[in-house]
């Protein structure tokens, strides 16, 4: 689109309720909505003179003392030091190592500007714009050496560089309308000739001479489309032409250096305003979009994230307000919005729109106020560790939520492709590639209704998403679109966990329910209990998918994990041996069990409360707990199991083929079913009593009381399982070790006592 | 602003191990558009190194030189300057300005860079500039045993040369600086 064009449609742009002046120059509005020019409707032509003047004398005095050229001497330095200041010199701060640092810069630098907006290669691609845009984006890195030159930053700079010369252009039709507004009248006076003194000028004789030549003019070309008239009087020219002749007079305030629509001066104006957006406002809640080209997070977020992960989590969680299915839709693609936003954000949006509508969308933007909202306090009483910043950085200024919103609008313009497909890949390539020609005015309509909604969010906090108040749940963000994600689709990949954390988590997943309902009364745990018990409550909701029938599989489980621990011990000398030690291991376990339960309040916690179906569940479930903590004691207690049962062992060789004792055992095992619930009464007061007895030391006597009651509890649970889930000889075993274990419980009482 | 190097009579492995690492530390790839170097290097692997520099090197024989194939005189234009090269120990007498002189106009150079004196020298002579790096290790030469390492780096910039010298004398890198401006030529470079 040529210059010209341009400028049409700058006057059907969309002009701010502000001011009226300077419809016509977008140059001039939006230096008065970045901040560089006084944006009070009442501020004079003068002032704004004597500002753009004095932004004009910053950038040249910043030019002249970072752009080096390492010939010149050093002002004030006769001789310099050759030491520090030859070509090869390793010294950094000399003369040529800032000039070698300078080309490295200039290089990178070139290499983007190069592919600079090819399309309108004939603006961006001269010689002189390249120059000019170079030069302005190595002072401003100099300038602020913490961000650097980051990719993108060109893009943000050229349609600046680009407004300003369409007001300079626009300048020059007006002047060529209106010439004889622009020069004074006396300084042709001096190059002609008068034959009397000086003193005796003829204004009248200059206005009539001009007017002759305009005639002229006129006559001779007949298609000539601006017809030149009279020259008017300043009063009658309309006013936005007045403006444009005042504000480029070169009498007026601040001379030549005043005259705010200038060609010379494009470099220093376009530097201003550069430097303003990307540092948007002196404010800290304001949107600056030099953030966006950090990496790190700043100190005073919320999140920890960096502000343009934030910020696309703010789109993200945005549009999931206005439209669900659609944020749901690309959570589950996978599609994390900073790979299209990084893009969008960082460029505000300078790559999705051609140039034309770009401006558009810049004037909509800057129109917006950059300053930092006033948060509504809220009405809930706020928690110990309240906040103090923003959740959503960018939403925190109406600029910053016109730009969300508008991306929101973006994403929803294209709703109906994005929901057809069906790989990130794809709709990557949909939201990269914006389609050109769009309704570009819907599209801000709809920004600007985002734009309100996106502002609620950070006033009123419960809008917030959950989990988001305490500050140390840093990226519980992007954790819950993660879990979001994750329950929705397929599980993402079982984790490989070890044989007994499996085992125990498919029996525990009742134990887990308590504890969650007793996190819901004591808070305070220590955040390490809790966040483990999160990442296996996250681990069990991720393989819920599976229903077990729990009673059927724990018997055999149990079965082979009693096989197992005996694997584990590292016994596997003969079958009697096995079955002693089968019944040594649980027989041990329980002894741990039982000398363990004053040891740790937390376990002692566990068991106490309502007794459920599952209490076998929770004595192998202390088996295993306790396993970990206290295999030394059990070492000790095993040992001793093994010299009881080594008297044993001819015991046992009688015991083993008997089978018709099974047959006893069954009806013995049926009346004690219905004993089973008060059984575990029993056992608890057994255990309380336990615990209170531990004291005296006097643990062994206790150790087999507990016993015997876990064997109480076992014979029971087997009981009540269904027979047909084992095979026989399992059963004769399981029972063989049942009826070990009392015997050597009964063993140790009487030896107490 | 180019910055051209002009080294020689490094003589390494004969006469010396290698280049005083302070140099070496200076001479960072990068920086340096050209290398001139007068001969005696005298291996292949100096060459090497000098291209790890700055891969435009241009050098001459000279008469330890392991490599048969340098010309014994070159010349090139850098800039508005034209630039010669040789060893010198073809000049008779080593070193003597009047016989460089000669060798200059015969060359037909604004700039003749010359060694094997193994002393850094640089004279204005008629209109144009006759120099010297020296040695750039410090080699023992046939005629003087104890010899400062020394090399030469020049800054041409249109009709503006300046020559910077750099010289190892005891254990430190003195810097040294000369401006030589040329005539406006007739002529202008290709």
């Amino acid at each position: 689109m040529t210059i010209s064009e341009e400028i049409q449609r700058a006057t059907c742009a969309y002009s701010p309720s502000g001011d009226h002046r300077f419809e016509k120059l977008r140059g001039v509005r939006w230096r008065i909505n970045l901040g560089i020019l006084p944006s009070s409707p009442s501020s004079t032509i003068d002032e704004l003179r004597r500002v753009t003047a004095d932004s004009r004398r910053r950038y040249a005095a910043l030019r002249r003392r970072l752009l080096i050229d390492p010939h010149l001497p050093k002002k004030g330095i006769n001789s310099p030091d050759l030491t520090i200041d030859n070509p090869l010199s390793q010294n950094p701060d000399s003369t040529w190592g800032r000039f070698f640092r300078n080309a490295e810069l200039e290089k990178t630098l070139d290499q983007d500007l190069s592919r600079l907006y090819p399309e309108h290669g004939s603006y961006f691609q001269s010689s002189g714009c390249q120059g000019m845009l170079r030069r302005i984006l190595l002072l401003w890195c100099l300038k602020h050496p913490e961000i650097g030159y980051r990719q993108g930053m060109h893009e943000l700079l050229a349609p600046l560089l680009y407004v300003l010369q369409v007001d300079v252009q626009y300048l020059t039709e007006v002047r060529s309308n209106y010439e004889d507004q622009f020069t004074d009248l006396f300084d042709e006076l001096a190059f002609q000739e008068r034959d009397s003194a000086a003193y005796d000028f003829d204004i009248k004789k200059v206005l009539d001479d001009s007017m002759e030549e305009e005639e002229e003019e006129e006559g001779n070309e007949n298609g000539h489309a601006t017809k030149k008239k009279k020259p008017k009087r300043f009063d009658e020219l309309d006013t936005e032409t007045q403006t444009a002749v005042l504000l480029s007079d070169a009498y007026g305030a601040e001379g030549e250096l005043g005259i705010v629509l200038s060609e010379k001066f494009l470099e220093h104006d376009a530097y201003s305003m550069f430097d303003a957006l990307m540092y948007g406002g002196s404010s800290l809640g304001s949107v600056s979009v030099a953030n966006f080209f950090v990496y790190s997070a700043p100190s005073d977020s919320v999140t920890g994230l960096p502000p343009v992960i934030e910020a696309s989590s703010a789109l993200y969680y945005l549009l999931s307000l206005v439209d669900a299915s659609l944020h749901s839709h690309l959570v589950e693609l996978g599609v994390e919005p900073q790979y299209f936003a990084l893009r969008w954000l960082r460029v505000l949006f300078g790559r999705e729109f051609p140039l034309s509508n770009l401006l558009t969308v810049w004037d909509e933007i800057f129109s917006a106020d950059n300053s930092e909202v006033e948060r509504v306090s809220s009405l809930e009483g706020d928690d110990d560790d309240v906040v103090s910043g923003f959740e959503f950085r960018i939403l925190s200024s109406p600029r910053g939520a016109l730009v969300a919103g508008m991306a929101v609008s973006m994403i929803l313009y294209l709703r109906s492709s994005l929901l057809a497909t069906e790989n990130a890949t794809s709709s990557l390539k949909r939201l990269l590639n914006f389609p050109e020609d769009i309704d570009l005015r819907k599209v801000i309509e709809k920004a600007k209704s985002l734009q309100s909604l996106a502002l609620e969010i950070n006033a009123r906090r419960d809008l917030l998403p959950k989990g988001s108040r305490k500050p140390m749940r840093g990226h519980s963000l992007s954790v819950d679109s993660i879990s979001l994600g994750g329950s929705s689709s397929s599980p993402v990949g079982r984790v490989p966990e070890s044989y007994w954390e499996e085992k125990w988590r498919v029996m525990n997943s009742a134990e887990e329910e308590e504890k969650a309902r007793r996190r819901k009364a004591s808070q305070r745990q220590n955040t390490v209990k809790k966040s483990w018990s999160e990442r296996v409550k996250l681990r069990l909701s991720r393989t819920e998918s599976d229903p077990s029938d729990r009673s059927g599989n724990k018997p055999p489980i149990r079965r082979s994990l009693l096989d197992d621990l005996s694997k584990q011990l590292g016994d596997t000398d003969s079958d009697m041996e096995r079955s002693s030690t089968v019944s040594e291991s649980p027989s041990g376990e329980c002894e741990e069990n039982g000398s363990d339960k004053g040891k740790s309040e937390d376990q002692v916690e566990l068991p106490l409360p309502v007794p459920e179906n599952e209490s076998e569940g929770k004595s192998v479930v202390n088996i295993f707990r306790d396993r970990n903590i206290l295999s030394g004691k059990f070492q000790r207690l095993w040992r001793l199991g093994r010299g009881l049962s080594g008297e044993e062992t001819s015991e046992t060789k009688e015991a083993k083929p008997v089978e018709p004792e099974a047959k006893p055992v069954e009806p013995e095992a049926e009346p004690l079913e219905p004993e089973a619930k008060p059984i575990d009464h029993e056992e608890e007061e057994e255990k309380t009593n336990s615990d209170s007895t531990v004291g005296d030391g006097d643990t062994l006597k206790n150790t087999g009381r507990s016993m015997l009651e876990h064997i109480k509890v076992l014979e029971s649970v087997l009981e009540q399982s269904s027979p047909e889930n084992m095979a026989e000889n399992h059963r004769v075993t399981v029972e063989e070790a049942l009826r070990e274990l009392r015997r050597l419980g009964t063993m140790l009482l009487s030896e107490q006592m | 602003m180019v910055l051209v190097l002009a080294l020689g009579d490094l003589h390494v492995p004969h006469r010396a191990a290698d280049l005083p690492p302070k140099f070496k530390s200076m001479l960072v790839p990068g920086k340096i558009q050209h290398i001139i170097c007068t001969g005696n290097l005298c291996i292949k692997e100096i060459h090497d190194y000098l291209k790890t520099i700055c891969p435009d090197l241009h050098i001459v024989r000279g008469e330890f030189d392991e490599d048969a194939r340098y010309p014994d005189t070159k010349t090139l234009t850098i800039g508005q300057f034209k630039l010669g090269l040789c060893h010198g120990h073809q000049v008779i007498p080593w070193g003597d300005l009047d016989s460089l002189a000669m060798l200059q106009r015969q060359l037909d150079v604004d700039i003749l860079v010359t060694g094997h004196t193994h002393q850094f020298t640089a004279y204005k002579h008629e209109g144009g500039v006759v120099i010297n790096p020296g040695s750039a290790t410090g080699a023992c030469s046939s005629i003087n045993q104890d010899v400062n390492p020394s090399f030469v780096l020049m800054d041409i910039d249109g009709l503006r040369v300046v020559v910077y010298v750099y010289e190892l004398i005891d254990g430190e890198v003195k810097v040294d600086k000369i401006d030589f401006k040329k005539a406006s030529t007739s002529t202008s470079a290709p």
